[in-house]
């Protein structure tokens, strides 16, 4: 424990860190705080009971859909398109015209109805969506006997899943579409990963810089136990900066919006999550993407721990750690020809794995040993692999560690 | 506590930085002595076992350290020869963390530290930044660190390096009253630091291990090899390119020199008393340019 104390001041719980990790709290809540005044109605001189107008329609309109009011909706937005177009106007237009708003909003919702159904427009072949093409696939594949084979049993899971979700309902989730929005961006995850990247990055090698790499390796806890206290305090350091990031996003979206509506509905009832493959409420939801976030900033706090082990200078370390985010994070868009060879960097590389709205929203499936196994399921073994990679490479190689 | 070098060597690449170094220490102070470069920063890391040989091994008690590396490192103090600190560390956070990483807790650290602090003149200045310290309070503060642990081998590389006059004397004393009943390795390059206090010295050039003897016997050995001999200025410019020249004395328009030659240098010469100094010339200047 003695040690872990010490390891957290010189990574932390230091004046120049604590001065910067408030500055970069500040400037999570800021983009809490934006985004969330983004997405909210705005009262104007013309309208100045927007936002207490477009909350009564949402209200009065939730649950099943309503074919009545998907048509006027439709036609709202129909006529406004025509009057505003698609850019700019239209979406000055929404953030002050209550109707409008709710109109593109339950069309959206129209929308998800539809996916539910029928699934998208143009179906991926190797992973058809929607309860319409997954019973005719199952058709299919009943009659041509392969209902032993692994896209058999997947399908079927599948129909299983939807009927249980049931199609999607109307409902006002306030505020948490914001947030989940704003962890859908790339950016966004990237600045939490690049600020930890920096926090981390001089773990082991402020020994070297300081020379002090010598006196630890020749004390009695200097190979073991201070590995232990080194990855325990990246592991803290790395969930304070995700809960505080976390913690700051919410109070900026709290002060911009207030509106804790929704906690209670479907996951599905937002757009982000409409085809997600879960059974989850809204609060549900956020908690568990929470403790994903968490989760998979302390998977990539202890791969820094062990970059930082193998460098001699915190630049270096750092260097590393932002090329190893970047380099995943591009990976996106390699050709597709490559995708076969180089899906597990593309598909679980760090950022993708912070990326919560795509563990608990994405659709992929993977075939592991003829079992059907979620993305989510998926991220999650790759997240406790590399965890506990990281740490037994980090305890190997400051056991085998030597001063030059 | 009795410990062997066996037969260590070490290299980079094919630069050989120690070939096939051999001695054995017990109770008290060891000096090692050699110019920069020598191999003795080397010899040390091998010795805390924070560097691998290329081969040989290192005994403690019989025991090869290998087999018992824990116990070997628990019983080791080691001061490096280049320190600096961690800038958000008080001297007494950086005392309580090697504390920490040396295994002490509680009342028994928190009293050692006391005491060494006290010790190394550190009182009143311990609740400060450590790297605000002067270059000899970091190095009291290094030695402090080295003795948290009451080491039965302490091993001290360069430790007098910016240290005062009297600080460098109150540094011996210290380490001469510590080294009673216990194994101190110290190297250095300035005689004087061992001159006093250590039984036995090892001269190490080149990455080899010449004698190692006890300083009395090195001092002895040079009866009749150390000169002095009144000159000019002028006669001193030519004189010290052929000769290996310790001292050099003003007195009045003229300089006595200290010379340390085999044989007499010159007519007016007069055989002086050695000491460990002529010794460590003789051994690393005189039988160098012999062998050259």
């Amino acid at each position: 424990m003695k040690l872990l104390k010490y390891e957290m001041k010189k990574l932390l719980f230091n004046k120049a860190r604590l001065i910067l990790l408030v500055l970069l709290f500040g400037l999570y809540g800021f983009l809490g705080f934006i985004l969330s005044t983004d997405v909210e109605i705005k009262n104007t001189p013309g309208e100045p009971k927007a936002a207490t107008i477009y909350a009564e329609l949402l209200q009065k309109n939730r649950g099943a859909i309503n074919q009545e009011t998907l048509i006027e909706c439709q036609e709202i937005v129909k006529a406004a398109v025509a009057e505003y177009g698609k850019g700019e106007e239209m979406y000055r237009q929404q953030r002050t015209n209550p109707t409008l708003k709710f109109a593109s909003k339950y069309v959206d919702f129209g929308n998800q109805i539809n996916l539910y159904w029928n699934g998208p427009t143009e179906q991926n072949p190797s992973n058809i969506l929607g309860v319409y093409p997954i019973q005719k696939k199952l058709g299919e594949l009943e009659a041509s006997n392969r209902t032993d084979s692994y896209e058999y049993k997947y399908y079927k899971d599948r129909l299983e899943l939807e009927k249980q979700i049931s199609e999607p309902v109307f409902e006002n989730t306030g505020m948490w579409s914001a947030f989940f929005l704003m962890f859908d961006w790339m950016f966004v995850v990237f600045l939490l990963l690049m600020a930890l990247t920096f926090f981390i990055s001089p773990l082991f090698t402020q020994e070297v810089r300081t020379e002090m790499d010598s006196i630890v390796l020749c004390s009695l806890k200097g190979r073991r136990e201070i590995v232990t206290a080194k990855l325990l305090a990246a592991t803290l350091t790395s969930s304070i900066l995700a809960a505080g990031y976390l913690g700051a996003s919410l109070i900026g979206m709290i002060i911009g919006s207030g509106d804790f509506s929704g906690l209670r509905a479907p996951a599905r009832c937002m757009d982000i999550f409409a085809q997600a493959p879960l059974d989850l409420t809204v609060g549900t939801l956020v908690i568990m993407s929470i403790l994903w976030l968490l989760l998979s900033t302390v998977v990539f706090g202890l791969a820094l721990a062990f970059i930082s082990c193998k460098m001699k200078n915190q630049s270096a370390a750092f260097g590393i750690g932002i090329a190893v985010l970047l380099a995943g994070m591009m990976s996106g868009n390699i050709p597709k020809n490559l995708y076969s060879i180089l899906w597990p960097i593309v598909d679980f590389h760090f950022g993708a794995l912070s990326m919560f709205n795509t563990i608990f929203g994405g659709v992929k499936t993977y075939n592991i040993l003829g079992t059907p196994v979620s993305y989510g399921m998926m991220a999650f073994v790759v997240c406790f692999i590399l965890g506990t990679l990281a740490c037994l490479l980090t305890y190997i190689a400051q056991k085998k560690r030597s001063v030059l | 506590m009795k410990v062997n070098i066996e037969n260590i060597s070490k290299s980079y690449g094919k630069k050989q930085a120690l070939n096939g170094v051999s001695f054995e220490m017990e109770n008290g102070v060891y000096g090692l002595l050699g110019p920069n470069g020598a191999g003795k920063s080397t010899l040390i890391r091998i010795l805390v076992g924070i560097m691998d040989a290329s081969g040989g091994e290192v005994y403690m008690n019989g025991r090869n350290r290998k087999s018992c590396a824990r116990e070997y490192r628990s019983k080791i103090g080691y001061l490096p020869q280049s320190l600096d600190f961690y800038p958000e560390f008080s001297g007494l956070d950086y005392l309580r963390y090697v504390a920490a990483l040396k295994g002490m807790e509680g009342e028994k650290a928190e009293h050692k530290i006391e005491t060494l602090v006290k010790q190394v003149h550190l009182t009143g200045d311990i609740r400060r930044k450590a790297i605000t310290y002067s270059g000899g309070m970091k190095r009291r503060l290094g030695i402090a660190q080295a003795l948290l642990n009451d080491p039965e081998i302490l091993i001290l590389d360069e430790p007098t390096a910016g240290l005062d006059p009297h600080e460098r004397i109150k540094f011996r004393n210290l380490v001469s009253i510590f080294s009673r009943d216990r194994t101190v390795l110290l190297s250095t390059h300035i005689v004087t630091d061992i001159d006093s206090i250590s039984k036995q010295t090892l001269m190490i050039k080149d990455g080899k291990v010449g004698r190692m003897e006890s300083n009395q016997s090195f001092v002895d050995e040079m009866n009749g090899k150390v000169w002095l001999i009144k000159m000019t200025v002028d006669e001193l410019v030519d004189f010290q390119n052929s000769q290996i020249i310790s001292n050099v004395l003003p007195i009045g328009d003229r300089v006595e020199v200290r010379v340390v030659s085999d044989e007499k240098p010159s007519s007016d010469a007069v055989s002086t008393q050695p000491n460990l100094e002529d010794a460590y010339l003789y051994e690393f200047e005189y039988m160098g340019r012999t062998f050259r």
